[in-house]
């Protein structure tokens, strides 16, 4: 049982989520696209060894929070979709956008290609997802992700928020960034009026797939 | 025949280009003065003085001295004078680690240009047998038509009168008056660029000199220390023994504390440490203690945000990072958590341990990110939380005895009252005392009533914020894994099914169930989903808020609610894009009680159609909102009483909707009027809020 993406055979597909039944119900839509499903039942406790321990042949599947039940997993979902881009390895982050997990997804979402909700996550968008990931990896990145040099103004810095507004993007809209979305050296410099530059995907129209990366101070 | 010939050219820039940059990109004159302290700041200035010479009326002189490296006749030229370009680097630490703060030299353009003369001098500190000077006339600029038409003259002298190191800039003739406010915001600029303890012999101490704000001169000098409620003073002598004091704000002595009283925990044994003083102040943030002080709640929240938390002064030097932002080594915060009353917390308080040690008890770490954590350390960190213990017992019991003071206060002043009204009208005439009596009777059973309409409104509230906090807790639950495993299990229902029916599942006794399933999911997914979105803490910042966005945003939540009671819902949105500078939670709480009225009014009426209507018109700076359905309308209740709490013609209603959504219309600074039919049949709310922009 394999499925092949491009060029890339996919034997297994493990599937990471600390509830046991939100598991199982993710393994029922995986088993549909006819390969090895592996449920991670038991506790990782060390992130280099796991990831070491995932072959070339394997995609991804994984919830956000991975530490509400128990200490199941050592990271969150979002880190652990992206270690997994870094290695290769074709890997979907499924989970509810919400505000409060959405700042610590995003950090992470130049190596996250689709972030699937549970209503969206289907066998067939699942597969459409891998593909993405695999076309990454070979260097076809979609217009949407691929980012820019761009001008980022800081309208506002309130609670270790940063309201920001990208001209270049839309010069209407604020974006919040918290403090933990950036940069320590900028967490230090955030003012109200400043202006920097980020590498950003301004061509999305979605304020939700917007990411920042390679911030870089005006001198 | 032409010959080709060729010219070198220059863009030039015409002197019109100065005025326009200089005050059109940074106009305020406490900005522009922050500016040049700031550049100040950067040139590693110790002391830093600001003086403002007859200033409340044009024509006056701001001096900024400091202290700092100085400039040479090579740096006045390639970088003080050219406009644009600045040699600062952000990622780069000045000589004395400082992060940069100042920004191109277009703010100082701005500074300059306040006054129509200025004058600087500088002494650098590689070279304090020379002193640089200059003058600038803008007078000269505005008579040119080229900025490169005038020529500025730098001019470096023998420093004959043993000048101190630093630069002086001098803006004279000022072209504005500069007033109270102005003062006031140069001065918070200034205790926010300034260490709040000076015990850093390197530390910023930046000085305001206004001989007509002498107020805002002392704020700088005293910081805002004297706002705070409380200051708890405590120390440990050689021998480990600990004493504490809290003080008042006039400095008087609330309580006081032996030994044993600190050290209750650890049942009185001494604390094996080196001698230390541990100060806090606890400031109380809220607007009523704030409301007769001339400082505001807002100038002492910002400050705090920069200093709050216990900083660390090991033999007057700071240690970091103790009491940085963010920082929070004494677990000030998980303290409040635990126990909100009375408690200090990083936001609300600042402090400062200073620790004289010359025997090595105290070790810091090989990259200076504070100390090792040996026993020394944490005898040091236990005796502050065992003052902090202890003062939050004493602020506890202060808190308590207002508590029952009051309660008592308040029945004895109404006993009180009640009595003397009795004994007057005892002295009346029979005639009329009959008359009185009845009416006072009557006055007292209102008063009576009133009491407990308000106590079983306070009840209600409380039972409606456990209901609120259970709800949150319960959708945060089903929002996540229930939810997600019906989803999951129901599609691989819905997709196995298929696949073995193929063309005869359609009409299979299975669709219908699965579609109501799926349904079901829906609706129990806006529950949790509208509930989690109403509790965000984003919503509760004052921000921009475009009204059509939240609009869009409630209705797109309630949109399996609504598809759910077959309610259609009309937008009707005005021309452009109208917002107001207010949080998003208000608007919110205004727009979802009146959708939650109008449905439960449709569904009382049931009529075979369901519609609401909202609509959003702007006029001048107003949005006028108007939220129409067609359901009972206002009937068996005055307008003028559906404001009131617990008024409601709904059995299972709070009667808080519309309360919830008067005051949060007034908090905008709105108006708010009903219509007990409409167009539609039902009623119809109009909910005015003044806007800023479209």
């Amino acid at each position: 049982m394999s499925i092949t993406l491009i060029d890339r055979q996919i034997d297994r597909i493990h599937v990471i989520d600390d509830d046991v039944d939100s598991r199982d119900g993710y393994g029922l839509t995986v088993e549909e696209l006819n390969v090895e499903t592996i449920l991670q039942n038991d506790r990782v406790y060390d992130m280099q060894k796991f990831m070491d321990s995932l072959g070339s042949d394997v995609g991804v599947v994984s919830d956000h929070h991975l530490k509400k039940a128990s200490s199941y997993f050592p990271t969150n979902g979002a880190e652990f979709i992206s270690l997994c881009y870094r290695k290769f390895i074709p890997a979907v982050l499924v989970t509810k956008y919400e505000m409060a997990s959405f700042h610590e997804i995003r950090p992470y979402k130049k190596f996250i290609p689709v972030v699937l909700t549970p209503e969206q996550f289907t066998p067939e968008t699942l597969a459409k997802s891998l593909v993405e990931c695999v076309n990454e990896f070979k260097g076809n990145i979609s217009p949407t992700r691929k980012t820019w040099r761009t001008l980022v103004r800081f309208d506002d810095v309130v609670d270790r928020t940063v309201m920001a507004i990208l001209p270049s993007w839309n010069r209407n809209q604020i974006i919040n960034l918290k403090f933990i979305e950036l940069p320590e050296e900028i967490q230090k410099i955030a003012v109200p009026d400043m202006r920097i530059f980020a590498q950003v995907n301004i061509d999305t129209e979605d304020p939700y797939e917007l990411y920042f990366s390679d911030w870089q101070i005006i001198k | 025949m032409i010959e080709e010939s060729v010219e070198d050219a220059h863009i030039r820039f015409s002197t019109q280009i100065i005025k326009r940059l200089g005050e059109e990109l940074n106009p305020s004159i406490d900005q522009s003065v922050l500016e040049l302290v700031k550049n100040s700041y950067d040139a590693n200035a110790i002391k830093c003085t600001v003086i403002l010479k007859n200033v409340s009326s044009a024509g006056g002189t701001i001096t900024i001295s400091d202290d700092g490296d100085g400039m040479d006749k090579k740096a006045i030229m390639n970088s003080y004078l050219v406009l644009g370009q600045s040699e600062k680097s952000f990622d780069k630490m000045t000589r004395l680690g400082r992060i940069p703060a100042g920004s191109k030299g277009l703010g100082r353009l701005a500074a300059l240009r306040m006054g129509k003369f200025v004058s600087l001098c500088s002494v650098p500190l590689q070279e304090i047998s020379i002193r640089n000077s200059l003058e600038i006339d803008w007078d000269k600029f505005d008579d040119a038509k080229l900025v490169d038409d005038v020529i500025i003259k730098i001019t470096s002298s023998a420093n004959a009168k043993d000048e101190p190191v630093g630069t002086t800039i001098t803006i004279k003739n000022l072209k504005q008056k500069v007033n109270d406010r102005d003062v006031r915001k140069v001065a918070r600029g200034l205790i926010l660029l300034s260490d709040p303890f000076e015990d850093d012999p390197n530390a910023f101490k930046p000085k305001l000199d206004a001989e007509e704000f002498k107020d805002l001169e002392n704020l700088v000098s005293k910081r805002y220390f004297d706002d705070a409620d409380y200051h708890l003073s405590a120390n440990l002598d050689k021998d480990g023994n600990a004493k504490a004091e809290i003080l008042d704000y006039k400095g008087n002595v609330l309580f006081a504390a032996t030994h044993a009283d600190i050290a209750v925990k650890r049942k009185g044994k001494m604390y094996s440490c080196p001698i230390i003083t541990f100060d806090l102040w606890a400031f109380i943030l809220n607007s009523t203690t704030f409301t007769t002080r001339r400082t505001s709640i807002s100038e002492v929240k910002e400050w705090l945000n920069e200093f709050g938390g216990v900083h660390f002064y090991e033999n007057r030097l700071r240690v970091n990072p103790y009491g940085n932002q963010g920082n929070d080594w004494l677990d000030l915060n998980l303290s409040r958590a635990k126990s909100p009353e009375e408690r200090p917390s990083t936001n609300n308080s600042i402090g400062v341990v200073r620790v004289r040690e010359s025997k090595g008890l105290l070790n810091q770490k090989t990259d200076r990110s504070g100390f090792i954590e040996d026993d020394t350390f944490h005898e040091i960190k236990g005796f502050c939380q065992d003052a902090l213990e202890w003062m939050a017992r004493k602020r506890l019991e202060i808190a308590e005895k207002k508590r029952a003071r009051d309660r008592e206060h308040t029945q004895s002043v109404s006993n009180a009252s009640k009595e003397m009204m009795e004994k007057e009208i005892a002295k009346l005439p029979t005639s009329e005392r009959v008359a009185i009596k009845k009416i006072f009777q009557s006055y007292d059973k209102a008063q009576d009533h009133i009491v407990k309409s308000l106590k079983s409104e306070v009840q209600l509230y409380r039972t409606l914020s456990t209901a609120g906090i259970t709800a949150a807790t319960f959708s945060h639950e089903s929002r996540g894994n229930p939810i997600k495993v019906l989803e999951q299990s129901i599609k691989a229902i819905e997709r196995r099914a298929k696949q073995h029916l193929g063309v005869n599942y359609e009409s299979s006794l299975l669709e219908k169930p699965i579609g109501m399933i799926y349904r079901a999911i829906s609706s129990l997914a806006v529950l949790s989903s509208a509930t989690l979105k109403l509790l965000s803490n984003d919503k509760r910042r004052v921000t921009k808020v475009e009204v059509h966005k939240i609009i869009n945003n409630i209705l797109e939540t309630f949109d399996p609610f609504f598809k759910g009671r077959d309610i259609s819902v009309n937008v009707n949105f005005g021309h452009g894009n109208p917002f107001l500078r207010s949080s998003e939670a208000a608007l919110e709480s205004i727009l979802t009680n009146l959708l939650n009225n109008s449905v439960v009014a449709i569904e009382n009426k049931n009529p075979a159609t369901r519609e609401i209507q909202i609509k959003t018109e702007v006029n001048e700076d107003i949005i006028i909102i108007t939220v129409s359905d067609n359901g009972t309308g206002i009937e068996g209740i005055a307008i003028k009483d559906i404001w009131l709490p617990g008024e409601t013609t709904s059995p299972n209603g709070t009667g808080l909707g519309l309360t919830i959504v008067r005051d949060a219309v007034s908090d905008l600074g709105g108006s708010l009027r009903a219509n007990k039919h409409s167009a539609l049949g039902g009623a119809e709310l109009i909910v005015e809020i003044p806007i800023i922009g479209i």
